[in-house]
């Protein structure tokens, strides 16, 4: 009788243990994350209050990048193409004069047609990268960075628009249904392992 | 006769095909490149990136100097770094690939980055693109055109795993 008690109890024990390890393991990252409202590719403006409910995940990009940007893209577009994976993913543009709203959806319709970009005033975009602490750079603009070059795209359609490389933060951040940031990824981060935390958002 | 017909050209006719279509590697070059690919990517983008690796089984070291396709207006030799948690990307003169070396251009590294789109080339369709080397001189490599997917790269590699601030 005490044997079977104490195994009741530990089992509760490990059970508790286990739910804590859960909750351990997602902490909410103060600091990062918060309120903003700006022009998405739904043709309105889209903000955190718009997606309470579910989890997000949230990158920086630009539609000229070649490299990175895609490569996240098909990365994110693996894991929710599994239609158990319950996760909005938003696209902010760190180009907004390039990625007009509407290239940036006819853009990432070829990765999911879920997907939704953010593109509007500089300022607003610049805004939205404060609060994720993320950062960017365009040469021209701050001499000081190192890091990116400045190219003209041959444009064949004749609009004379400029394209311009930038860098640009590489995090994905994943936000949960009340919009706390509780984890970060990178284009090199396992699917498995953010289909396991999204699940774990949507089962709070 | 027909019996030879019948049971020869069935054999000789894929061999002939192949000498036909592959690219004409030449026998002494010491560049072998593989698994050359490019992303699928929307009409609407006017830029692209390929992808390969590329072997020098020689005794001396070689150059990757200059690239072009009929895919795009230009195509530049890039490479992207990730510097804490900063991703950057510049061009290059070139890649430099020592002897006895394998060099893979891939996502977050060394790539190609096609500039100014001429069009967008289908899933499966193979792409020419004409690489000029320092010593082995022109090499022709046929890029396939993957699907959008997951794939390595070079950051998730060095890396180990994952890495969760």
């Amino acid at each position: 009788m005490i044997n079977k008690g104490m195994k009741i109890g530990t089992v509760c024990l490990l059970f508790w243990l286990a739910s804590f390890e859960a909750t351990a393991a997602l902490p909410v990252l103060r600091g990062l994350g918060g309120d903003f409202s700006a022009m998405s590719t739904l043709g309105r403006e889209v903000g955190p209050a718009d997606f309470q409910g579910q989890p997000v995940l949230l990158f920086f990009g630009y539609t000229n990048c070649s490299d990175i940007c895609p490569a996240t893209l098909g990365h994110l577009a693996e894991l929710t193409g599994d239609d158990e994976v319950a996760v909005q993913v938003l696209f902010v543009s760190v180009d907004p004069e390039y990625d007009t709203p509407a290239h940036l959806k006819a853009y990432l319709a070829h990765f999911d047609p879920g997907y939704i970009g953010i593109s509007d005033r500089r300022e607003r975009i610049d805004q939205i990268v404060a609060l994720f602490q993320a950062r960017y750079d365009r040469k021209g603009e701050q001499p000081l960075s190192t890091a990116y070059k400045k190219l003209k795209v041959k444009k064949t359609d004749g609009d004379g628009s400029l394209a311009y490389l930038y860098s640009h933060s590489a995090g994905i951040y994943l936000l949960d249904k009340r919009s706390r940031v509780r984890a970060t990824y990178f284009s090199g981060t396992p699917i498995a392992q953010m289909r396991d935390d999204i699940q774990a958002l949507n089962d709070e | 006769m027909s019996v030879f017909r019948r049971a020869v050209w069935p054999r000789v006719l894929p061999l002939l095909l192949a000498a036909l279509l592959l690219p004409p590697a030449s026998a002494d070059s010491k560049i072998h490149i593989e698994d050359v690919w490019v992303r699928s990517l929307p009409a609407v983008s006017k830029v692209n990136s390929g992808y390969m690796v590329i072997h020098n089984h020689g005794d001396a070291g070689d150059r990757l100097l200059k690239v072009r396709s009929d895919l795009a207006g230009e195509v530049e030799i890039h490479k992207s770094e990730e510097v804490d948690g900063h991703y950057r990307m510049q061009r290059v003169p070139g890649i430099p690939l020592p002897a006895g070396s394998c060099t893979t251009l891939q996502s977050g590294g060394y790539h190609l980055m096609f500039k100014g789109m001429t069009r967008a080339p289908a899933v499966g369709e193979r792409v020419p693109i004409w690489l000029t080397f320092e010593s082995a001189g022109d090499i022709r490599v046929d890029a396939e055109v993957r699907p959008v997917g997951s794939i390595p790269t070079a950051s998730a590699q060095a890396n180990g795993h994952h890495h969760r601030h």
